[in-house]
Formats: structure tokens, C-alpha cells, sequence
């Protein structure tokens, strides 16, 4: 079947199977930015935003994309380079794998609001692990993001 | 899962056809689709039916079955009507991301043993309506074999005389419940549901018994409710925990969501 729809703000029309995942037809089009972590919706390596929503695309039908807008961590570049700079000033960078999906989840939670607190923080980055590192860095980097972009 | 034909049909009356002749599976978030290894000839896809909606009326709420598990823990309607009760139930299921997925209909069509939801809309009472069939109790929809083809509309659930709590037992975070508990206090009665039993939830009709009309019931009265329910209800074992574990942990939460409930 084909799919119509918007990555990054660019019309695309792709050609899938019914069953496909989106993470899956995201990397083949391309979009290799989009990592595959646990693949069973429960690590957020794969979010994506659909219609500014963060969801796990591992997880999501790629069908359901059709016609809809779908933002990747290239769609927000800017705004994650800001942001990884803070995570690298803090020190809780490692490997980098979980990057794109926890840049893309505190965009959102910015976005949805703007002066969380250390738990509403915890609670909204839940689904984003990191098997690096302890998240008191990245709590750190958030927290000193979140007051930059308020300043 | 493997799908030969995918439809977004726009009326409910093409997607009541689809299931009715055709036996076609139900697509709400798809949140399963990628652990579910079954073969589908025909899935149909129903978020352009305008089924993701909270609405109240002075008694009454509904919410339609594309709801998702995150409008639920930010509805302001149901915060209202219920206090933190829905925001706590759905806290915890995966992540915001996954919460943005997983859909109400999807939750009580599935009939999820491990669901936190399925368990408060039980105690609820809710009643769900099934497109071209009407109402049906929720403990009845839960409990018993679906006639015909069954498409979710909505749940509506009464607003009036109800106070709630909700417990839960999770290894992690973000992890399925290991049992999970909802005390909902109406006007002259109470109502007990465990769910994640592992099986799917059940009322406690004894521990109910215990409690009858009191509001305030005390330390006491509230453990005893707890150890009824623990003696009356069925548990199992899985990965996650035995069925000795899980008959004392009901005794805990139901005791604490009762004395939760205010």
C-alpha cells in the first residue's frame, strides 16, 4: 500500500506492507536517525512525534502515518543541538544512542510545559531509558536547559 | 503482525460491516501490532471514526474509544469528576510515548489481564457501548463472551455520589502491574476490583460485604475488607510474580485504597 505524508515539514510518498512498523519504514526511507532499541515500546530510542505527539514508533503501524506529520530529530536540530550541549556540559552523554528519542521526548515535554519540576521531569522522561549512565546528569542538563529557554 | 489488507474506514456503520462480514481485526492505537505475531487478512484502522473525545454532562461522562491513555491522565473533565483517580491509574503504563498509542477501546477490547484501566472502569461501573448493540455492564463485557461483533463506541461512566483511590504493585516503573487495585465509594455501597490477578480484573462482592454502606470505614474494617477479597478472589502465578505473592499483596492494596478513598 502507499503511504502520504510529511517528514520533517517535506511530502512523502512511500510504499510499505499493511504490517510494517514506522520505525522500520522510517530507516528504510532514509531516516537513520531514528535508532531501534528494544523494539517492544518500552525504551523511547524510537520516538518520533506525530502531529507534535511523541510516540514510540517501533510500536506504531506505519499505515497509521498516512496522511499525518511526522517529525524526527532532524526536524528539531536546532533545538537538540542546543540541548545536547547541555547534556555534554553535564556530562551525560555516552554512547549517544538514546539521544535522538530523549531530545525529541523533552521537546515535547517543553513544549507541554515549560517549567516542569524534578518529578513532572522524571515522570515525562519515564519511557526514555538510558543504559549509560544513572540519569542524575541528564535531570541536570534538563533542569539547566529548561531555565535557559526561560530566561 | 502480518496483515494483508489495511482500511481506515470513515463511518461506523463500514467498520461494523468489516467486522460483521468479514471478521476483520480492530485496529485502535496498534500499540500491540508489533508484539503480536498473529496473521490478518483485513485490519481496520478506526482513528477517522471521531471516536477520541471525554465529554460530561451533569451525570454522566463518556469517552470515546480512540481515547488515548495520555488525554485520560491529562483530561481536566475527568480530574473534576474523579479527583487524581484516572491520572494515577494510567501514570505508570510505559512511557508518555506509549501512552500516547494505547487507546481506550483498544484496553477494554483486548479484555487485558494485566491492565490498570480495565480494573477502575470496573469498579466504575462503566457501561460500554457497543456500536448497534448498546450498553452493556462492564463486569458483564469483561467477564463474559462477546455476541456477534463487537465495536466499542464509547465508555460512559456515572460522576454522581463516586470517590475512588487506586493501587498498584510494579517491579519498575513503567513496568505491567503485579496486581493492581481500585476502591470506589458510591452513595450507599462499595465496590472492590483487582485486576492483574494475573487474569483479568474481578469485583470483590465480600469485600464489599464488609465495608456495606459505612463512608468512613476504619483501619479495621478496611483490613478485613482486604483479607476477604484476598480469600475470595482467584490468583495465579507468571513471570512477574507467585500466586502466594500476589494473594498477600491484595490484602495491602486493598486495605490501602480503601483508606485512600476520601
Amino acid at each position: 500500500m502507499t503511504i502520504e505524508l510529511k517528514i520533517n515539514g517535506r511530502p512523502r510518498r512511500l510504499e510499505i506492507e499493511p504490517g510494517d512498523m514506522l520505525v522500520d519504514v522510517l530507516r528504510e526511507a532514509g531516516y537513520v536517525e531514528v535508532k531501534k532499541g528494544c523494539d517492544t515500546g518500552s525504551c523511547g530510542v524510537c520516538t518520533v512525534l506525530m502531529n507534535d505527539t511523541p510516540i514510540p514508533s517501533c510500536s506504531t503501524l506505519a499505515a497509521k502515518a498516512d496522511g499525518q506529520e511526522i517529525i524526527t530529530v532532524k526536524g528539531i536540530e536546532k533545538e537538540a543541538a542546543e540541548f545536547a550541549d547541555f547534556l555534554t556540559a553535564e556530562g551525560a552523554d555516552q554512547c549517544g544512542f538514546c539521544a535522538p528519542g530523549f531530545a525529541l521526548s523533552v521537546h515535547s515535554l517543553v513544549k507541554e510545559n515549560p517549567s516542569p519540576n524534578e518529578e513532572e521531569i522524571r515522570h515525562y522522561l519515564a519511557g526514555n531509558l538510558c543504559r549509560c549512565s544513572g540519569y542524575e546528569g541528564q535531570l541536570r542538563a534538563i533542569t539547566k536547559f529548561v531555565e535557559a529557554n526561560n530566561e | 503482525m502480518e496483515i494483508s489488507t489495511y482500511v481506515r474506514p470513515h463511518s461506523l456503520d463500514e467498520a461494523y460491516s468489516l467486522l460483521a462480514d468479514k471478521k476483520a481485526f480492530l485496529i485502535g492505537g496498534g500499540a500491540w501490532s508489533r508484539m503480536n505475531s498473529r496473521k490478518v487478512d483485513l485490519a481496520v484502522d478506526l482513528s477517522s471514526l471521531d471516536l477520541r473525545f471525554i465529554k460530561r454532562n451533569n451525570t454522566k461522562i463518556e469517552i470515546g474509544a480512540m481515547t488515548t491513555a495520555r488525554d485520560l491522565e491529562t483530561s481536566t473533565e475527568l480530574k473534576e469528576a474523579f479527583a487524581g483517580l484516572f491520572q494515577k491509574t494510567v501514570a505508570h503504563i510505559v512511557g508518555v510515548q506509549m501512552r500516547n498509542l494505547i487507546t481506550v477501546g483498544g484496553t477494554v477490547g483486548g479484555k487485558f489481564g494485566f491492565s490498570d484501566l480495565n480494573t477502575v472502569f470496573l469498579a466504575l461501573g462503566a457501561k460500554v457501548v457497543l456500536y448497534k448493540q448498546g450498553e452493556v455492564d462492564f463486569e458483564t463485557y469483561l467477564t463474559q463472551r462477546s455476541e456477534g461483533p463487537a465495536l466499542i463506541e464509547k465508555i460512559v461512566l456515572d460522576t454522581q455520589n463516586v470517590s475512588g483511590a487506586y493501587e498498584a504493585v510494579r517491579i519498575s516503573r513503567t513496568d505491567f502491574s503485579i496486581l493492581n487495585v481500585c476502591a470506589l465509594r458510591t452513595k450507599d455501597t462499595w465496590r472492590v476490583a483487582v485486576g492483574a490477578r494475573p487474569g483479568a480484573a474481578r469485583l470483590s462482592v465480600k469485600a464489599a460485604e464488609v465495608l456495606g454502606s459505612e463512608k468512613s470505614p476504619d483501619a479495621d474494617a478496611a483490613k478485613k475488607a482486604g483479607e476477604a477479597a484476598a480469600e475470595e478472589l482467584d490468583f495465579g502465578n507468571d513471570l512477574r510474580g507467585s500466586k502466594e505473592y500476589r494473594t498477600t499483596v491484595c490484602r495491602s492494596l486493598v486495605k490501602r485504597a480503601i483508606q485512600e478513598v476520601v
